[in-house]
């Protein structure tokens, strides 16, 4: 299980460094700026931890500014599409939107319209109208203005995606010049997956220079052995999940009886709309 | 407090999750309604992907019907045999209701089929209902209006096999309840969601039994039902989130027990109006999503609903 699991987290690094490759940023962190570092390099999740905290701290050049990113590789992402038919909205056919990040989160000192040129912008997918231009919509005969806005929208109500557009307060500015601190609590709604956190050096409306790590949030402890569980054994699984659900309400059942009953005994008379009453129905 | 739900993969607030299956818990244990039509929506709003919330609330419903039935058990009110014929009938009705929406999902037609399904069955049940049991608080009948003798002289009193279920008080053809209950079930598979909406009404108005039998043994198959689809869903698309299942029936084993005692309260024809109520504005949100423009033109994709 620990040998399947550490080659699982290897296949999961090493999609994240190809993703990182294609989309031309260098592997890690170097020694020259910029540099970035997340605090832990891995999130351990465990069923009660409660919300947790990530600090990222980033060096830049003292006359650049940084922007942060944290992605989730690209995932094909399946809608159903809302049509008119005469006066009534119909879900009709499937959307598949490929293409952009699963989950873009963007956070910079002040504005990134107000850092970089529209040409970074749109290469590195910083703001909605970026990723509104660069997302693919399949099949094509569905692409529409109205689509690509409505798959922002979704995005951004579940918080798969924040964009920079005013600034982050999270930044704060470290004593020494270009040090920066992004303290961050993790989204809970964010699944536990590889992540790449990249930090991009702004200077005179351009990117100079980039940097990109990965970070894995992960399941640990009972959460993670429920879900290898539910892939590895998926009929006991099952069975148990049903005979658990089946327990559980025969016994909360059980329980009340056992308590009214006892109250009953202690004083309290069973009330006189007892089940005879329910034939009169 | 957030609790990591190990298959969805995100957080999500404890009490949250326990305070939306003690809501279900008690529709269901008040009138015999699974659920799953609120349930997998709220889910959903969490930020559970669709395809666990819809697979993780069958499996809480499992819970939620043991406890309702179990109460029901107690109090007289499940009718084991009729209970039994149909849970047979639902599944032969499920089984053919699935193919229907194959075929009108290849012909491009199953959304419009399923939702003018939804809204003219919702609507005729609810408002027959709400009418009929407004009539009865009106006359403030409290003898019951269940016929018990043996519909000999009609065309149902002659069909064959006619078997008595004297739990419920009445005797049908075996063939009556089966074949109802088939039909609920093709509606059922038809519209996604479950038949507790459907079959409550069916089992008062087409087979005259009590309403608080009714509400019984629809818990009864609702448990056997929702058992085989989370086996289903554990081994074929391993979407079941056990923990979240069990905080959901948490909250809604112990509303599914405070459900069927409020339910004592409640003459059969006053829970007959707020199970109408329910159905119908249901119905109503349905027509009005059809009609009014979309906040946003993409869904997401649920899994099966129930």
């Amino acid at each position: 299980m620990i040998a399947r699991s550490a080659r699982s987290t290897w296949r999961r690094r090493a999609a994240v460094v190809t993703a990182m490759v294609a989309l031309g940023l260098p592997a890690s962190g170097r020694a020259q700026s910029p540099q970035v570092t997340v605090d832990p390099p891995q999130l351990r999740v465990e069923t009660f931890s409660g919300q947790q905290h990530v600090l990222i701290t980033v060096r830049v050049d003292p006359d650049a500014t940084p922007v942060v990113v944290i992605r989730r590789p690209d995932a094909e992402a399946v809608f159903n599409r809302k049509v008119r038919v005469g006066p009534i909205w119909l879900n009709s056919g499937r959307v598949h939107i490929t293409g952009v990040p699963a989950l873009l989160l963007c956070f910079s000192p002040v504005p990134v319209d107000a850092l970089l040129q529209r040409a970074d912008i749109d290469r590195y997918l910083l703001d909605a109208r970026a990723v509104r231009q660069a997302l693919h919509v399949e099949p094509a005969e569905f692409d529409a203005p109205a689509i690509r806005d409505s798959y922002l929208a979704l995005r951004q109500e579940d918080e798969s995606y924040r964009f920079a557009d005013r600034g982050s307060d999270a930044f704060e500015a470290g004593e020494e010049p270009g040090w920066y601190a992004l303290r961050l609590a993790w989204p809970t709604r964010a699944p536990t997956a590889m992540y790449a956190v990249s930090v991009y050096e702004c200077r005179e409306g351009r990117v100079v220079s980039t940097a990109t790590v990965p970070f894995e949030v992960a399941r640990t402890g009972l959460a993670a052995w429920l879900a290898a569980q539910a892939t590895d054994h998926a009929p006991l699984y099952g069975a148990v999940a049903v005979a658990v659900a089946i327990s559980l309400g025969f016994g909360i059942d059980f329980l009340v009886t056992f308590f009214r009953r006892r109250g009953a005994r202690h004083g309290r008379q069973p009330s006189k709309r007892s089940a005879g009453h329910l034939g009169a129905h | 407090m957030t609790i990591l739900l190990p298959v969805a993969g995100i957080s999500i607030n404890l009490f949250v999750l326990i305070g939306a299956g003690a809501l279900v818990g008690f529709l269901s244990g008040l009138l015999g309604v699974g659920g799953g039509f609120l349930l997998t929506p709220i889910l959903m709003m969490l930020g559970v992907p669709p395809t666990v919330a819809a697979a993780s609330d069958t499996n809480a419903i499992v819970a939620t019907s043991s406890s309702g039935m179990a109460a029901h058990f107690r109090l007289g009110n499940v009718d084991l045999k009729l209970g039994t014929v149909l849970l047979l009938g639902g599944l032969a009705g499920s089984a053919v209701g699935v193919q229907i929406i194959k075929v009108f999902r290849l012909l491009g037609n199953a959304d419009v089929v399923i939702s003018l399904t939804y809204v003219v069955v919702l609507g005729a049940i609810g408002s027959y209902m709400f009418v009929e049991s407004l009539q009865s608080l009106r006359r403030g009948s409290l003898a019951p209006r269940v016929s018990t003798a043996r519909p000999s002289g009609t065309l149902l009193g002659r069909l064959p096999c006619q078997m008595k279920f004297p739990r419920s008080g009445i005797q049908h053809s075996v063939f009556v309840p089966f074949v109802l209950c088939a039909m609920v079930g093709i509606l059922a598979a038809v519209m996604g969601v479950g038949g507790g909406f459907i079959m409550v009404p069916m089992m008062v108005y087409l087979l005259r039994m009590p309403m608080h039998v009714a509400i019984g043994t629809d818990l009864f198959q609702i448990l056997f039902t929702c058992a085989g689809l989370t086996f289903m869903q554990a081994t074929t698309n391993h979407t079941v989130d056990l923990l979240l299942a069990l905080c959901v029936a948490a909250g809604s084993t112990t509303g599914a027990q405070i459900g069927a005692r409020v339910g004592r309260l409640f003459r059969g024809d006053q829970l007959k109006v707020v199970l109408a109520t329910i159905v119908l504005v249901v119905m109503v949100k349905m027509a009005v999503d059809l009609v009014a423009s979309p906040a946003n033109l993409l869904s997401a994709v649920k899994g099966a609903g129930h």
